[in-house]
């Protein structure tokens, strides 16, 4: 039972991990019908803002973690400025902006190993790596961090989705972006939102897995675990990618528990391949009008 | 004129970034060149990637290195042309390391060398093996001089120690000197060299009569393994070995087996690729009594001058400097070596020279010549553990005669 318990700590940790990066993905697509591929490095750059920062203008944990979502958010905001929009205003198909998501990909980080180097490093805080034992379950600070910011930035994002003016109008955009526009909504405005949002999750899911595993160039190839989520949850349906990245975290660390590691990966991707094909909008994604 | 602005800016950039590597193939083939023509040197490495530190280290090194010797007139008179290729990761396929062999030798390569691990150095044994050019990569497995029929390649020549040579070098170590502990394994299932690692290293435990409990696997580039030593710990060893390619891993599974509060009662037990001060900062406390092998001390005289060089150059990298970059930096001394005894770039002359060699001055250590399957003859192995946060020497160790 302990080990069962252990385990399902560990599942959770990870999968808040990816049912932020899901709900990243999930906030894109739920407006503009494409996954945004340039994920990961956007989580990478928020992290490294946040690694920086501690020491050396000796921000605590928490605003660090704030500045991580900012930077994040703004670099969210710009892709979609620079890459994203111009296309959109082609009316580019989608397949291209998502072609382009994956160029930024492969950019980004291989920019930063020049930058930053290709060394890995611990996340600067000691605080967030003491672990505090219950009983026999040892359960790391930063998991206990993880899960609360997540809840909270969770609740957030659904108080701002159907309590706000601005929420509204995303949800509206959600519908039928080029209705919503020609309703007066503006759409540029939508966009911005939407990819700050889902930059600061990024930047936020970014600083956990920092702050579990290590900070480096590369650590954004973990986003495709989120897109996964974000799919098997029904793309586009917030709900959807909380639950599903959850489950994918609890899959993943049961399987490799009780199983192999080698069947773990096999195992999760088959499970997508299940799910839609019996769940094609995946397990939470109903019609378009249900997005969000 | 959008488009044309666009596709000029797109050539621009692809010119700039040609003009920032070093790979203009701007080389003749080899029957075009003459005694005064460079003597060229293709460097393949893991530039990019998770893995990149493995590859911008040693190319670093390396190019400092032929900076120096041009500076102080190159080699029988002629200068060095070193290129550098980019062949991925551990995770990248051998097909980047194929298409950069094939075109270092439609340049007129002289000699290859690199890269670090099996799959890829194998790939390019096969080429530099049909085409006859001399190949030194830095280590690995049997497979990558040694071909399927057991034949010798005659044109690979290896510059670090051979995988299983360490592996039973560390197990011989844990056996006789850290007495018979109970020993569980966790390694990578993804490459070839992680498995035949394992397998020496099991093979070589049960045969001395050592006490294998368990094992649990990982795949490449994995960060999260608390299911699996939770799994370990239900056997209750007192050492972890991690037959590892990546430093990452180690650190992880130091932190996490903190984490879950094993660390005092269950050690790590690895190979060299532990031998990098980042790893340190990475998981310093939790590494506690870790004990690994290496083919170097870093901590001795004889590395003063190198770790000062490059951390005076590439400090700001952030990188440290790590022993597999040093037994990179073996291939230029085996170059150097070929080179000046053949006294030409003569493929055949420099290939003998290396396989008559009796004693070459390798950069981290003297070697006695290579054997039959152009393995390294006399690499030491030092022993390493971590106390109080720092690497510590625990001298040399041979594995007893068998």
């Amino acid at each position: 039972m302990d080990m069962f318990l252990q385990q399902l700590v560990t599942g959770i940790s990870i999968g808040s991990v990816y049912a932020l990066l899901a709900v990243g993905y999930a906030l894109v697509f739920s407006v503009f019908n494409f996954s945004n591929f340039g994920f990961g490095p956007v989580m990478m750059l928020g992290t490294f803002s946040a690694f920086y920062a501690i020491p050396l203008l000796h921000l605590p944990l928490l605003p660090s973690i704030l500045l991580a979502m900012v930077v994040a958010g703004l670099i969210s905001f710009l892709m979609e400025l620079t890459v994203y929009r111009p296309m959109r205003k082609k009316k580019t198909l989608k397949l291209y902006l998502m072609i382009a998501g994956l160029g930024i990909n492969t950019f980004i980080p291989n920019a930063a190993i020049q930058i930053f180097g290709g060394g890995v490093h611990p996340f600067p805080s000691d605080w967030a790596r003491a672990t505090i034992q219950l009983n026999t379950i040892a359960v790391p600070r930063s998991d206990i961090l993880a899960a609360v910011l997540s809840l909270v930035m969770l609740a957030a994002l659904w108080l701002f989705l159907y309590k706000t003016r601005t929420g509204l109008g995303i949800r509206a955009s959600s519908l039928d972006t080029d209705t919503a526009g020609l309703m007066g909504i503006n759409v540029n405005f939508v966009a911005m939102i939407v990819f700050l949002l889902s930059g600061a999750a990024a930047g936020l899911a970014g600083c956990f897995y920092g702050m579990k595993y290590s900070v480096f160039p590369n650590m954004g190839a973990i986003a495709s675990k989120g897109f996964v989520a974000s799919t098997i949850g029904g793309l586009g349906s917030l709900a959807g990618a909380v639950i599903s990245g959850l489950l994918l975290g609890f899959l993943e660390t049961m399987i490799a528990a009780y199983g192999s590691s080698t069947y773990r990966d096999l195992i999760a991707y088959a499970l997508l391949v299940i799910v839609l094909i019996f769940m094609p909008r995946g397990i939470l994604g109903k019609g378009m009008q249900d997005k969000l | 004129m959008k488009k044309f602005l666009a596709i000029v800016l797109v050539v621009l950039m692809a010119c700039s970034f040609a003009a920032c590597g070093n790979n203009s193939d701007s080389g003749n083939g080899d029957s075009a060149k003459t005694d005064g023509d460079p003597i060229v040197i293709g460097f393949l490495g893991w530039s990019s990637g998770p893995d990149s530190l493995y590859g911008l280290v040693p190319q670093y090194l390396l190019t400092d290195y032929f900076k120096q010797v041009n500076m102080d007139g190159g080699w029988l008179g002629r200068q060095i042309d070193f290129r550098t290729y980019d062949v991925s990761g551990l995770g990248g396929d051998f097909s980047e390391a194929v298409n950069a062999t094939n075109k270092l030798i439609q340049a007129g390569v002289d000699i290859i060398i690199g890269p670090s691990n099996s799959t890829q150095s194998t790939a390019v044994a096969e080429i530099c093996n049909r085409e006859g050019i001399l190949h030194i990569p830095s280590g690995s497995s049997a497979i990558v001089t040694v071909d399927e029929n057991g034949k010798t390649r005659p044109w690979t020549f290896r510059a670090g120690p051979e995988n299983s040579d360490y592996l039973i070098n560390i197990a011989n170590y844990a056996y006789h000197e850290l007495n018979n502990p109970k020993i569980a394994v966790l390694y990578e299932t993804t490459q070839i060299d992680c498995v035949n690692m394992r397998d020496t290293f099991v093979n070589t435990l049960e045969d001395l009569g050592g006490t294998f409990v368990g094992e649990a696997t990982y795949q490449i580039d994995d960060q999260e393994f608390r299911a699996q030593l939770r799994s370990l710990a239900e056997k209750n060893p007192d050492y972890i070995f991690m037959p590892a390619m990546g430093y990452k891993e180690i650190g992880y599974v130091a932190n996490q087996l903190k984490e879950l509060g094993y660390a005092d009662k269950i050690k790590l037990l690895t190979i060299s690729t532990a031998d990098n001060k980042d790893l340190l900062a990475l998981a310093g406390p939790a590494l506690e009594g870790c004990v690994f092998n290496t083919t170097a001390d870093m901590s001795s005289p004889r590395f003063t001058e190198i770790t000062k060089q490059y951390y005076d150059n590439h400090g700001a990298s952030g990188m440290a400097l790590h022993v597999d970059g040093l037994v990179s930096f073996n291939e230029a001394k085996l170059v150097e070596y070929a080179i000046n005894t053949a006294g030409s770039t003569d493929p055949e002359a420099m290939r003998k020279a290396l396989e008559e060699a009796k004693e070459i001055d390798l950069i981290t250590c003297p070697v006695r010549g290579y054997d039959e399957q152009h393995n390294l003859l006399g690499f030491q192995y030092n022993v390493v553990t971590v106390k109080n946060g720092q690497f510590v020497s625990l001298g040399e160790y041979a594995a007893p005669a068998k």
